[in-house]
């Protein structure tokens, strides 16, 4: 008699035992997916705040900055500069890229007019944006471009000058950085 | 043996409501966390848009002439000299045109609430009625209103720009 109830005792120990092994691992589990939870909110906090200290940056570059506006403080970029800072980047033999990939990083950057309405490539009016820097992700092993993941995407409405017919264009800046 | 058996259901009671304090503990904190993570961001985000609107919006130039928004808004709140081209001729009309045109085509694309406004004094124009809004409950401002004014001839004006929730 004595020894059935010495094992069901024991059995009951190891029946404890077991329940709060089972406890503590899914605390741990628990644990651990919010870790990773947080962790990629984390990350997205930090594109998010890349991509307004890019806005910023941009929007402070001597090279594209409009001089007539500069006194009235608003963000006023010169079309023509803006133009040539997008054909430089993409000038291959000029390796203007390397450089501004250390101050944009992985990131699209592109201007939208929205009025008054202009061509910004002359003669063709279905070209709406124009892409001042696109960061390019190093192919892969097999020479195909890598996805970029997009994770957040930023607006700054600027003033875009246009010297030659002296008028100021609202215009959107857009930043998408990758991850 | 009886006794026994109540003591170990009372210890069992106490591990269970231990266990319920500790969860209960860090989903308050975990849900609290969610709730403030990204805000500082989102909002610097949003006050970068709405503090610029209004600064380049009226600094734009018109296809009325060249003039600038903010010289046709000049001119609407005073003495409506300016003629535009196309079926809105007067200062008021047309300038009202583009302004929605302008914020249909950004703050509307991006679903971003707002109520903006141009004052004279303390009212809104009442000539052309410069009162435009998307999606705006009005119990639901929630920012500091983006006051930008400009002089005219004829006193202050401002463009007043307030975000929605």
């Amino acid at each position: 008699m004595k020894t059935k109830l010495g094992q069901i005792q024991n059995m009951e120990s190891i029946a404890v035992v077991i329940i709060i092994a089972i406890l503590i691992v899914l605390g741990i589990v628990f644990a651990a997916s919010q870790k990773i939870e947080t962790a990629d909110t984390e990350a997205v906090k930090i594109q998010e705040a890349d991509s307004i200290t890019i806005g910023l940056k941009v929007a402070g570059l001597r090279e594209i900055k409009c001089s007539k506006n500069s006194e009235s403080g608003n963000t006023c970029l010169d079309l023509y500069r803006v133009k040539a800072l997008s054909e430089t980047i993409k000038d291959t033999t000029l390796d203007a890229d390397k450089y501004y990939n250390d101050i944009f990083k992985r990131s699209k950057i592109s201007i939208r007019p929205i009025y008054p309405k202009i061509e910004l490539v002359p003669g063709d009016s279905t070209i709406k944006t124009m892409t001042i820097y696109e960061y390019e992700l190093p192919l892969n092993p097999d020479g195909t471009i890598k996805e970029k993941q997009q994770v957040t995407r930023s607006f700054f409405p600027v003033l875009l000058y246009d010297p030659l017919e002296d008028k100021n264009i609202f215009a959107m800046l857009e930043i998408s950085v990758y991850k | 043996m009886k006794r026994k058996a109540q003591i170990e259901i009372a210890g069992l009671l106490i591990i269970v409501v231990l266990v319920s304090l500790v969860l209960m503990f860090v989903l308050t904190f975990n849900v609290a966390d969610k709730e403030n993570q990204g805000e500082p961001v989102k909002q610097v985000k949003e006050s970068q848009i709405r503090d610029n609107f209004g600064p380049v919006l009226l600094e734009t130039s018109t296809e009325c002439d060249g003039k600038t928004i903010r010289e046709l808004l000049a001119d609407c709140g005073s003495v409506r000299e300016i003629e535009c081209p196309g079926p809105d001729t007067t200062s008021c009309a047309y300038v009202k045109t583009v302004i929605g045109e302008i914020l249909k085509e950004t703050l509307v694309k991006q679903g971003f609430a707002y109520i903006m406004s141009v004052k004279k004094g303390d009212s809104v124009i009442d000539t052309g009625n410069m009162y435009f809004e998307n999606d705006c409950n009005p119990d639901g401002v929630s920012s500091v209103p983006s006051i930008n004014p400009f002089e005219t001839d004829y006193g202050t004006m401002k463009l007043v720009l307030v975000q929605c929730s």
